[in-house]
């Protein structure tokens, strides 16, 4: 008995041994990742938890693109924010970014990042101060439906699908353009992350959840594309 | 007194000789021959002193006739009589071939000037005059000025009245009456007009423009059919249309880069139209690449989002971005369609790009025919091509298997992409080349960002040029960033990933910021502009001019990076068709020393190419070309009708009378100008008269005959 169980226990090794290196160098090589961000003010900067995991795994069964199974968490200090191409931010509550914060998010968004802001209800106020607060002199505003962001890959004719009801407003698609170039994208009284969830977290109906993964996988083509 | 002392000598010799020979001779002969012989030699002496002889006479002579024949523009307008000849030719044929012999048969002299360009039969002294142009009274002043103090029997005017001055026929003295003498038909009318045209002054290689030509129909029915045809400046027919309304379009796919001239004609069928030069209209188009069309192609990642953002830095660029997806084969989706298309359609339009990138692309992304097409898009047509590495590419997307290995600076290796981190630093070699402008030399760059994978290769090919080299952990040197010539076109391979952070820097701080955009500048620059051309911008606010307008230019050269250089200088002439050159004088425009800008005045309708050289230092200059097309107004005669009224006004003015050409066919028939008698007197010297040269030849034969008669020798 002690042979067979030598060889099975050989065996794993050597697996482990030549496919822990593969799967180190699996997740540096990525086509983009996206990360989470974890903003200070109260507000749950991590809802909807299972949403970019899900977005992620779209990206790769629909496209075959080569990302992570899941997003990663940075804070507005974080000095390696430039890894990212796309930041992603929803939540319910209040918003607050720091000095240091703000000169960081600003200088990632200028120098070729991208923040998608997603509004879980409640974060409206604070996240336009917040913004105001990183571009004083940009406005935010509201894309036409013709917009490149709703037709790159799927076609929104109508823009920003309605995923959940929330005050029963229709859907915005807000954007701050610096030097020509979209560096913000707001969606407001829409709710994306919650369609982008596992179906048992809201028992959202399959075709909203369509939308809202549809939806993101034009935002994130939109951001890699320009 | 010497006189009389001559002839006493001579007396006194000829009475000594007479008392010698007056036994063979008598007296009265001696005498009659020293007479004869003393006249000859008076004669001699007198002529020796040139003499002359003045003739008074009266005589009396008609005076001269002056007909000035207006030989314009508008007398080619054929609305002449029942024959429909044009004006000119009325004209022509009444005085040429008629009146003239009429009157010199009559002894009436006639001096005839024209002032126009279009044939007067044998003019004698034509005015010179601005083409095409008649200035009516302009040239009834400068005629006066010509005749001076002449006293003229007549001056007659054969015109239609169409002047194209704004002098009035009040607005000169007249110091002898003017006849005028109306050609042409005060109701004329054209049938249709040729009377606008909308047409770009730019247009792209094989680009398709549209020109739209607005028509008006003047006596014919509205609902005529109208055909208009479409012709090269060669008179090659390109296109041909019917149609009911007023417009007319033209769509044209320009296909030879350069200046091209149209002209369209529209006629209706059957009706023979008296000006055709209102019924056709001209226009240039300027086809030119000075757009750079890249086709990008490639995984969506962070790297190509940086360097699409890179490419849309550059002025002048027109990228077409295509996604590839792993689970689409033989399909990439456009990013501008929003759709799947097929990658043998995309190669198939290579031809009309300049360049190509290709981020992380397997080889079994394009079939044979696509690769084929693709190789002979950069050796045989001159694009650029330009690859980054990645995982999926290269040696590791099995391109050296395919003829795309052909094409590359490097030579391949199977599985060549290694997952290391690198440091990145300017190859030696490359200092100074095109690609590094702005970038070597900057204390911030001395050490260049790290990148995290890179595809190794076997080694750079020859000819090939290293511009980039890394240095792996294990301290082995690898080329990273190559370019070569490649046939007619240049490829360049960026082996390097993860090189946003070159950009935007894993540690999120200032440095470095800008290098990555003005690289990828330079690398499209360099591989996809077949010219300096690229770095000088020509702005010309169209390419269609009328003689006398201002053309104005305005220049900006570029440095480099595709930045504005503040310290160049600019140059440039214009050369006409007859390669007569005007320098054209740049100035900088106020507060930006970069663009600098002139005005051109071109002298006379044609084209003209107009050369710009941007100076950024002695040994670094860019050159440009470009052209525009001046034409002759073709407005002028949108009203054909002869305006005789101008005619009769200069008439009554100036106290002549006016006649049309049949009526002064019969007067010209009867015409009696007033004489003049004057005296004449005429001075010549005596010689001249032949009367003195028979006296003095009669004189010497008969002094020799009346010796030889009294047997004297």
């Amino acid at each position: 008995m002690k042979k067979p169980y030598f060889l099975k226990f050989t065996l794993i090794l050597t697996i482990l041994f030549f496919s822990l290196p593969l799967r180190s160098e699996e997740k540096q090589f990525f086509d983009f990742q996206i990360a989470r961000l974890h903003y200070e003010g109260g507000g749950d900067w991590y809802s909807n938890p299972t949403s970019l995991p899900n977005l992620l795994f779209a990206l790769k069964q629909r496209l075959g693109l080569n990302v992570p199974e899941k997003d990663v968490e940075i804070t507005l200090d974080d000095q390696d924010i430039g890894k990212y191409p796309l930041i992603y931010m929803t939540g319910h509550g209040n918003v607050h970014f720091s000095p240091s914060g703000v000169e960081n998010l600003r200088k990632y968004l200028l120098k070729g990042g991208f923040l998608w802001a997603d509004d879980n209800y409640g974060m409206d106020k604070p996240l336009r101060r917040e913004i105001k607060k990183l571009f004083p002199d940009s406005q935010m505003v509201e894309l036409p439906f013709s917009h490149q962001i709703y037709h790159i890959f799927y076609k929104f004719p109508q823009g920003l699908p309605k995923i959940h009801e929330h005050d029963g407003k229709p859907p915005q698609g807000l954007a701050v353009f610096v030097n020509g170039r979209m560096v913000i994208f707001y969606t407001f009284e829409t709710d994306i992350g919650d369609g982008l969830e596992s179906p048992e977290v809201h028992n959202d109906p399959p075709e909203k959840r369509e939308q809202a993964l549809q939806m993101a996988i034009n935002i994130i083509l939109y951001c890699l594309n320009n | 007194m010497w006189a009389l002392l001559f002839f006493a000598a001579v007396s006194f010799v000829a009475t000594a000789i007479y008392f010698i020979v007056k036994k063979r001779v008598i007296l009265s002969n001696y005498l009659i021959l020293n007479i004869l012989r003393l006249i000859f030699l008076a004669i001699l002496i007198w002529l020796a002193t040139n003499p002359v002889f003045t003739i008074n006479n009266t005589v009396t002579r008609n005076k001269k006739l002056y007909f000035l024949i207006d030989s314009s523009n508008s007398m080619n307008i054929k609305d002449a009589g029942a024959e429909k000849q044009s004006r000119i030719d009325a004209v022509n044929q009444l005085v040429f071939d008629k009146l003239l012999k009429k009157l010199k048969k009559r002894n009436i002299d006639i001096e005839i000037t024209a002032f126009g360009d279009y044939p007067v039969k044998n003019p004698k002294t034509p005015i010179e005059t601005s083409s095409s142009k008649s200035p009516i009274v302009s040239n009834i002043r400068d005629f006066f000025d010509r005749l001076k103090d002449t006293d003229p029997a007549g001056i007659f005017l054969f015109s239609d009245g169409q002047s194209t001055e704004p002098a009035s026929p009040n607005s000169i003295e007249y110091p002898y009456p003017v006849n005028t003498v109306g050609c042409g038909n005060p109701d004329s009318q054209p049938d249709v007009i040729a009377e606008s045209i909308d047409s770009p002054s730019l247009a792209d290689l094989e680009q398709e423009v549209k020109f739209k030509i607005k028509t008006r129909k003047t006596k014919i029915a509205d609902n005529t059919t109208l055909t208009m045809k479409m012709t090269d400046e060669n008179g090659n027919v390109i296109d041909e249309k019917k149609s009911d309304t007023d417009e007319f379009v033209f769509s044209y796919t320009p296909s030879k880069i350069g200046l091209e001239k149209f002209k369209f004609e529209v006629f209706a069928e059957g009706l023979q139209e008296p000006y055709p030069a209102n019924n056709t209209i001209e226009t240039g188009l300027l086809v030119r690449k000075n757009l750079l069309k890249v086709t990008v192609i490639g995984v969506p990642s962070w790297d190509m989002s940086f360097f699409l953002r890179s490419l849309r830095e550059i002025k002048n660029i027109k990228m077409s971005v295509y996604n590839v997806f792993a689970n689409k084969k033989n399909e990439v989706f456009s990013v501008d369609k929003n759709e799947y298309v097929k990658m043998s359609d995309i190669i198939r339009n290579l031809p009309s790009q300049d360049a190509l990138i290709l981020s992380d692309t397997n080889a079994d992304l394009f079939s044979m025919n696509d690769l084929e097409q693709l190789t002979g898009f950069v050796k045989n047509k001159g694009g650029g091509l330009l690859v980054f590495g990645g995982k999926r590419t290269l040696g590791s997307g099995n391109w050296q298997n395919c003829a795309l290995k052909d094409i590359i600076p490097v030579e391949l290796i199977e599985n060549d992409f290694l997952a290391v981190s690198a440091s990145v630093n300017f190859d030696k070699s490359a200092i100074s080349h095109p690609i590094l402008s702005g970038l070597t030399g900057r204390n911030d760059l001395a050490h260049l960002p790290p990148i995290y994978g890179l595809n190794v290769f076997h080694k750079i090919k020859p000819f090939a040029k290293t511009i980039l080299s890394a240095k792996t952990d294990n301290g082995t040197n690898v080329a990273v960033f190559t370019v070569m010539n490649c046939g007619a076109g240049k490829s360049a391979v960026f082996s390097g990933r993860n090189f946003y952070k070159w950009s935007s820097q894993t540690k999120n701080d200032d440095s470095q910021t800008d290098f990555l955009p003005i690289f990828f500048k330079n690398v499209i620059g360099y591989i996809a502009a077949s010219s300096e051309e690229a770095y000088i911008s020509v702005n010309i606010p169209k390419i269609n001019y009328s003689l006398g307008e201002k053309i104005p230019v305005e220049v900006m050269t570029l440095d480099r990076t595709y930045s504005p250089a503040k310290e160049a200088l600019v140059t440039g002439y214009a050369l006409s068709e007859n390669s007569e050159s005007t320098v054209l004088d740049f100035i900088p425009i106020a507060g930006d020393s970069a663009v600098f800008h002139c005005f051109f005045l071109p002298p006379q309708p044609g084209k003209y190419s107009i050369h710009i050289e941007g100076i950024r230092s002695k040994n670094d200059r860019s050159k440009a070309k470009t052209e525009v097309m001046v034409h002759l107004p073709t407005d002028e005669f949108k009203r054909i009708e002869a305006n005789w009224d101008f005619l009769k006004q200069i008439a009554k003015e100036s106290g002549g009378e006016f006649f049309d050409l049949d009526t002064f066919k019969t007067f010209a028939d009867n015409l009696k100008p007033n004489s003049v008698t004057e005296k004449i007197s005429v001075t010549k010297l005596v010689i001249d008269f032949p009367i003195v040269l028979i006296a003095l030849l009669g004189i010497i034969t008969s002094e020799w005959f009346l010796r030889i008669k009294n047997g004297l020798s």
